[in-house]
């Protein structure tokens, strides 16, 4: 039998008018990774570009909507004077538009402008979209539930690409340029709590969070099969150390090894790991040279996890860990 | 891992209730059907002495106020099971000459006095409230905004701010904190002051109604009855499914209000129609049978969309 539960939480009841009848929890709600000074002005502004040209990443839900709304009506949109706001047109030409930028509006309370970007902006390509790519994505506006499942989650991102030419070491975003890595996305900070991950150059991994501690043996590919429970995470920072670590190591050898690494570990089919947009990169290296004998390296990832996560992290990686400790 | 004692646990009709140290409520549907037989937190106005003067009280309180009598607010109260919160307000509740008297009469009887400050009036009454704590007699404390977020450290505090009112950007850059928007209630003085400024209280409203997503990842929010109307936090959550287990119920479902200058009782401080008092289980259930079952949300008002 489901018993119906109710929770207010972390707050007595002060209320001498009413009462306290929702409390919020922030893990709770939806990601609205919207900048504070464009709530308080009450106005969303949405850039559709072009597509399908060059490498590029959104992951603010202005960006996501704007990638949609230029899936949907490219040539519309192209035709668009440039800077000027075309909402109003595309509403009223395009159900579907009146349903994402109405959905968004109802959400947040504030107006939504589509301004197509200016000619004179970098990396302008006009509003073309690749044939090979045109549509892709729309099944995010099969209904406003999906729409606004897929906008406001911070694990969901549009990366498009240019089949011609790979991704250099960095891609631009929306979030600004970030370092592209295979096993990896730039997301936001997170408020939370600390976890720490320690992967040694046999692969062992250890898991240090809410007081506790989990060593899991290289043999049981730790790290990978963690993986599944890092979604509620975001790494702050990695440090890379090399031998006895005694020198500050080249940045770029320590992206290096990293991307190195999230390569490997990402040739299994699993989530890409959430990196803060601004992570901090360090490497420290001993009397070895990291050129000669790059592999064995200890790689340091300081996380922040979402309020009230880390013990089902800690959870898991004891049941990874557990069979391997047990006598043959 | 040990599970911490509650600070009450109760049976309440169909329903079993648990209150932990933190303030956390859990009710659990137990007996589906049967209804909760006595409140489980109350809403008492012992006083309608302030001087404060807020242009939107809906209290209407003044210095001319006069203060209830608690002999016959603890006798009013003495049925009710340990564990029921009293949320303690005014007017300008620790005027009140025996205040000391009641919260500790009602902790007592094994209730949970919690009360709402005005945080004009914080510095005037912290020392008395600080002895309180510290005797175990007051738990909760909402301190009403006044132009400032107050700087107290006193880790079951609330702070309560009035969309229509309150600035939103005073929680701004501010570790965070425990926050409860109440809605702006068209209630004694709050008609006056609408009808004055209703472009001001609109436009602020609508601030809140944006500013919400990002006060909800930076502050620990909550919301009164009305407040969900004004500003609809269900868009906030991740699933229907989640907003439905942090709602409490409507007004006067698991709660009720009792005038005890006027000895009168009704819905909620703001409810027009206000009876006599007689004893306590049955105006609850006078409470509960004019008001909406639990699981019914109060209707949304329309968006307050624009800038």
């Amino acid at each position: 039998m489901n018993i119906r539960t109710n929770v207010r939480d972390g707050v007595f009841e002060t209320n001498s008018s009413s009462s306290h009848s929702v409390t919020v929890v922030p893990e709770e709600v939806l990601d609205f990774s919207i900048p504070k000074e464009d709530l308080r002005n009450g106005v969303l502004v949405v850039r559709p570009r072009g597509h399908g040209l060059e490498w590029y990443r959104y992951h603010s839900p202005q960006g996501k909507l704007a990638y949609l709304l230029s899936q949907l009506a490219p040539d519309y949109l192209d035709a668009c004077p440039r800077g000027e706001d075309c909402a109003a047109i595309l509403r009223r030409t395009h159900p579907k538009a009146e349903m994402a930028i109405g959905a968004v509006e109802r959400v947040t309370g504030c107006r939504v402008e589509v301004r197509p970007h200016s000619r004179d902006a970098q990396h302008y390509l006009g509003i073309y979209v690749d044939p090979d790519s045109r549509g892709v994505g729309l099944e995010m506006l099969k209904d406003e539930e999906t729409l606004l499942g897929f906008l406001f989650s911070p694990r969901s991102f549009v990366e498009t690409g240019d089949q011609d030419t790979g991704p250099g070491d960095t891609i631009p975003t929306d979030l600004g340029e970030v370092p592209y890595l295979k096993g990896a996305y730039a997301t936001a900070r997170i408020q939370g709590d600390p976890l720490t991950l320690v992967v040694a150059p046999d692969g062992a991994l250890t898991v240090t969070g809410d007081g506790d501690t989990v060593e899991i043996p290289g043999e049981s590919y730790g790290f990978v099969r963690l993986r599944e429970r890092l979604a509620d995470l975001v790494v702050e920072s990695v440090e890379v150390t090399h031998g006895d670590a005694g020198t500050p190591m080249a940045e770029e050898t320590a992206v290096q090894s990293f991307h190195d690494f999230l390569a490997e570990a990402t040739s299994y089919d699993s989530p890409k790991i959430p990196l803060a947009e601004d992570l901090v990169m360090t490497g420290r290296h001993g009397e070895l040279d990291p050129w000669t004998d790059p592999s064995p390296v200890t790689l340091t990832l300081s996380c922040v996890v979402r309020p009230g996560k880390v013990p089902g992290i800690m959870a898991a990686a004891e049941a990874i860990a557990t069979p391997a400790r047990r006598p043959a | 891992m040990t599970m911490e004692t509650p600070l009450a646990a109760y049976r309440n009709g169909g329903y079993e209730v648990e209150i932990r140290r933190d303030g956390t409520k859990v009710r659990r549907e137990v007996e589906p059907g049967v209804p909760p037989v006595h409140p489980e937190q109350m809403d008492l106005k012992v006083t309608d002495w302030c001087d404060a003067g807020c242009a939107w009280c809906h209290e209407k309180s003044t210095r001319r106020g006069r203060h209830g009598d608690v002999d016959a607010m603890l006798a009013l109260l003495s049925p009710l099971p340990a564990g029921v919160e009293i949320a303690i307000g005014g007017g300008d509740p620790l005027s009140h000459p025996e205040f000391d008297r009641l919260v500790t009469g009602l902790r007592d009887m094994g209730l949970i006095p919690n009360v709402t400050v005005n945080g004009r009036h914080l510095d005037r009454h912290r020392p008395q409230l600080e002895r309180l704590i510290s005797a175990g007699a007051v738990f909760g404390v909402g301190v009403s905004v006044f132009g400032r977020v107050p700087d107290w450290d006193y880790e079951h505090m609330v702070v309560h701010m009035i969309a229509g009112v309150d600035d939103p950007a005073l929680l701004d850059d501010l570790p965070s904190r425990k926050v409860l928007v109440l809605g702006y209630k068209d209630h004694g003085r709050g008609i006056g002051f609408r009808g004055r400024h209703d472009e001001r209280v609109t436009a602020n409203i609508a601030r809140w109604y944006r500013e919400l997503l990002w006060l909800a990842r930076e502050h620990h929010l909550s919301f009164d009855t009305l407040a969900i109307s004004q500003l609809r936090p269900e868009r906030l959550f991740r699933s229907p499914e989640l907003y439905a287990r942090r709602f409490m119920g409507a007004e006067g479902q698991f709660s009720m209000y009792v005038d005890g200058v006027m000895r009168e009782y009704a819905v909620s401080s703001y409810s027009a129609e206000r009876r006599p008092w007689t004893d306590i289980v049955s105006m609850f259930q006078a409470v509960r049978s004019g008001t909406p079952e639990q699981g019914a949300a109060p209707v949304p008002q329309a968006v307050p969309f624009g800038p």
